[in-house]
């Protein structure tokens, strides 16, 4: 058995064997061509509704217009790529060539890798060519090359994903109708259906629940407020004000209740949806969600802000024991990264607090700046780990089992 | 990198070794779900000779072949090709095999020698070797003057040369050709039989499967008969075939009709454009008997011959059997 014999030359022959056939085809140019020229359109339009009729600034747009053709290709790709991915077994299989191929040297998973390359670069091409639009956002400004990189290397990456899953439908279908009807409905789901299952599993989390806020009760609140006050009537201090007293942080129940939606239990939905992850990886920076106040509002970052909130999700209460800026009284308490805190009065002094206790949230969990895109690079990593697998499985001989209705030549 | 020799290169050296492995199979037995395509086939391919494997159609020809190319595994039985174990050493066995299947597909938009290359690289050969080989088998196959053109333009019987090029093009050991002369014109099927012959004095085992038994019979050193996924045991239905018909054809029919009267031999009219007359004789000492006593009674006899090749007349009978 030579399954899994990997040879360099084995897959570069597999390669230029299907390059060499996608190549020469004439459509595949003028595909490419209209391609470019729609993107240049929609880029037009872009450009067109945010600048002119909306007079936003440059930087603006260039966030609009850099997330809107980001989303665009990734959309067009995720459509591109089954065309050239879900035929790649079984078209050879019906032009009788895969068993002339199969009784070679070549292993099954030399076939299944020149196969799933050729689709995969074949499919970059339609990537590679909406560079220069993207380009043009970096040159608006706003957009850094950082980002561009980024939402680049997702889309060839979730390129690829889709072509190993055509790779494995065009490998266990007969026919390449059926095949490509399986890939474009997987990319459905994953981009769809998998957004309606989260949005109905969360529906179903949803529960009323008596609010409570973790927080400084009223009379801990009051007397550390008096002593701000004194500290700042003072004229001579010697010392930096106290510390806010947050070790006597406690539950205070707020009397009425309120509808909860818990999306901490379903966020992990929205993961292989390679949307979120582009999204996720590449939005530009938003501050925390506490602040209610983003830098941008760009599709990209209200995409990653919703799925970052949806995995911290909601609770019946807040956290207003200084993990993020608080009031107490007038006073504006904001947490420093050493422990200190900077506390401005309401006559707008800032001064920083002698350090105090660290304060203690019972809502630990994920944070507004861990990134969730990792995780759903690997998730997607094992479906097309899977696919890829299928596809080998299927490729090997000698044939044990056949399907019915596939023949071996 | 091996060795290729040219196609038709005679043996180094007067054969002196062990006879070189050809095809084994013992007892092979294949199933697709409910359906039994090969129910029991054993026979052997010695190596340096023809093989002919003859069966109606459904016989298990194309499902056997398969097998013996490492494609498919067999429920039951043991297959040895090339000296290699199929069900240990399909691999090995494989990239001996040089297999031609009955519909033959091509890239339609890749030229001949694009092709040839291709599966040249697929069997290992380096770029520029396999470039050398792919046009070195094209002239082979008188296929030279497509070497640049899209497959897709050849006429039927120019692609199973080309299906044939690409079965040779790593000089494999074992041939397994289904149905090769199947679209082929008379000049290319004479080429195709000095082909085969060539091959298997090259020391190559060539199995063919093929419907035009009269082709078969000039080449095969060897048959192998399938029914209804069995092998037959040949001898037996030869000895069965006891009477066959005899065409006898002289210079004056009156008087070889007399004779044939005298002697009270039944005896019909052949074809309707000659004057030839068909009589039934149990075996080839009747018609040498009858032969030696035609001559001596001065009946101008020129022609006498078996009605049928003799492949036909088994293959017939088997198809006699099925009723």
């Amino acid at each position: 058995m030579n399954t899994w014999r990997l040879s360099f030359s084995g897959v570069a022959t597999v390669l230029s064997l299907e390059l060499s056939q996608r190549i020469r085809s004439k459509k595949m140019y003028i595909a490419l061509g209209v391609w470019f020229v729609f993107m240049g359109f929609i880029t037009w339009l872009i450009n067109q509704f945010f600048y002119a009729a909306l007079y936003l600034e440059a930087e603006g747009v260039s966030g609009w217009l850099f997330s809107l053709i980001t989303l665009f290709v990734m959309g067009m790709s995720l459509l591109v790529a089954p065309v050239f991915s879900a035929s790649a077994i079984v078209s050879d299989r019906e032009h009788g060539v895969l068993a002339t191929l199969q009784a070679t040297k070549l292993s099954a998973v030399e076939i299944a890798a020149g196969k799933l390359l050729a689709s995969w670069l074949v499919s970059l091409a339609f990537v590679v060519v909406t560079i220069p639009y993207v380009g043009y956002a970096v040159w608006l400004g706003g957009v850094s090359l950082q980002q561009v990189a980024v939402a680049t290397a997702v889309v060839f990456i979730e390129v690829a994903l889709i072509c190993t899953i055509g790779l494995g439908w065009s490998a266990i279908t007969s026919r390449a109708v059926i095949s490509t009807v399986f890939t474009y409905l997987s990319v459905a789901f994953m981009t769809v259906i998998t957004l309606i299952i989260f949005a109905t599993a969360t529906a179903m989390t949803v529960s009323d629940e008596q609010v409570s806020d973790w927080e400084l009760p009223l009379s801990a609140e009051r007397s550390y407020v008096a002593d701000l006050n004194a500290w700042f009537a003072s004229s001579s201090n010697s010392a930096a004000p106290p510390a806010p007293p947050w070790e006597q942080c406690a539950w205070v129940e707020r009397g009425y209740s309120s509808s909860i939606a818990h999306t901490e239990y379903t966020w992990w939905l929205l993961l292989v949806n390679p949307f979120v992850i582009v999204a996720d990886a590449a939005a530009s920076p938003t501050v925390p969600l506490q602040d209610s106040v983003l830098d941008s509002t760009d599709p990209l970052a209200l995409i990653k802000l919703g799925v970052r909130s949806a995995r911290i999700g909601d609770a019946a209460g807040a956290d207003n024991c200084g993990a993020s800026t608080t009031w107490l009284g007038d006073y504006r308490i904001a947490p420093r990264s050493d422990g200190t805190f900077t506390i401005t009065s309401p006559d707008g002094i800032a001064v920083i607090s002698a350090p105090g206790t660290k304060p203690t949230s019972p809502f630990a969990g994920y944070d507004i700046d861990d990134p969730v895109w990792p995780w759903g690079m690997a998730s997607n990593a094992i479906i097309a780990a899977a696919f890829f697998y299928l596809a080998v499985r299927r490729l090997s001989v000698p044939y044990g089992v056949l399907p019915s209705g596939q023949r071996v030549a | 990198m091996t060795d290729y020799p040219a196609l038709s290169s005679p043996p180094a050296a007067p054969n002196t070794q062990p006879a070189v492995p050809g095809i084994f199979a013992r007892n092979v037995r294949r199933t697709f779900g409910s359906v039994l395509a090969v129910a029991d086939v054993s026979f052997t391919a010695p190596a340096a000779a023809v093989t002919a494997l003859i069966g109606p159609n459904g016989s298990g020809k194309t499902t056997l072949l398969l097998m013996l190319a490492g494609l498919l595994r067999p429920d039951v039985g043991q297959i040895n090709v090339a000296g290699f174990d199929m069900a240990r050493s399909s691999y090995e066995a494989r990239i001996r095999i040089g297999w031609m299947p009955d519909t033959l597909g091509t890239w339609d938009s890749l030229t001949c020698a694009e092709i040839l290359t291709g599966y040249g690289r697929a069997y290992g050969m380096s770029k520029a070797f396999a470039t050398e080989r792919a046009h070195f088998m094209l002239r082979q196959l008188f296929l030279a003057e497509y070497a640049n053109a899209p497959a897709r333009v050849l006429s039927r019987g120019q692609k199973q040369r080309l299906g044939l090029a690409r079965a040779l093009v790593h000089d494999p050991q074992v041939v397994l050709l289904d149905e090769p002369a199947s679209g082929l014109d008379p000049r290319s099927r004479i080429e195709l039989r000095d082909l085969l012959r060539s091959l298997a004095d090259a020391g190559k085992t060539v199995l063919v499967s093929s419907h035009v038994l009269s082709e078969l019979e000039e080449i095969a050193d060897h048959s192998v008969f399938l029914q209804r996924g069995q092998s037959i045991d040949v001898r037996a239905i030869e000895r069965n075939a006891t009477v066959r018909g005899w065409r006898l054809e002289a210079l004056d029919p009156a008087a070889l009709q007399a004779f044939l009267n005298s002697r009270n031999l039944p005896w019909r009219p052949g074809s309707a454009a000659t004057t030839e007359v068909i009589v039934n004789l149990p075996d080839q000492q009747a018609a040498l008997a009858l032969l030696r006593e035609a001559v001596a009674a001065g009946v101008p006899l020129h022609t006498i011959a078996p009605v049928s090749g003799r492949l036909e007349e088994t293959y017939l009978s088997l198809d006699g059997e099925r009723q």
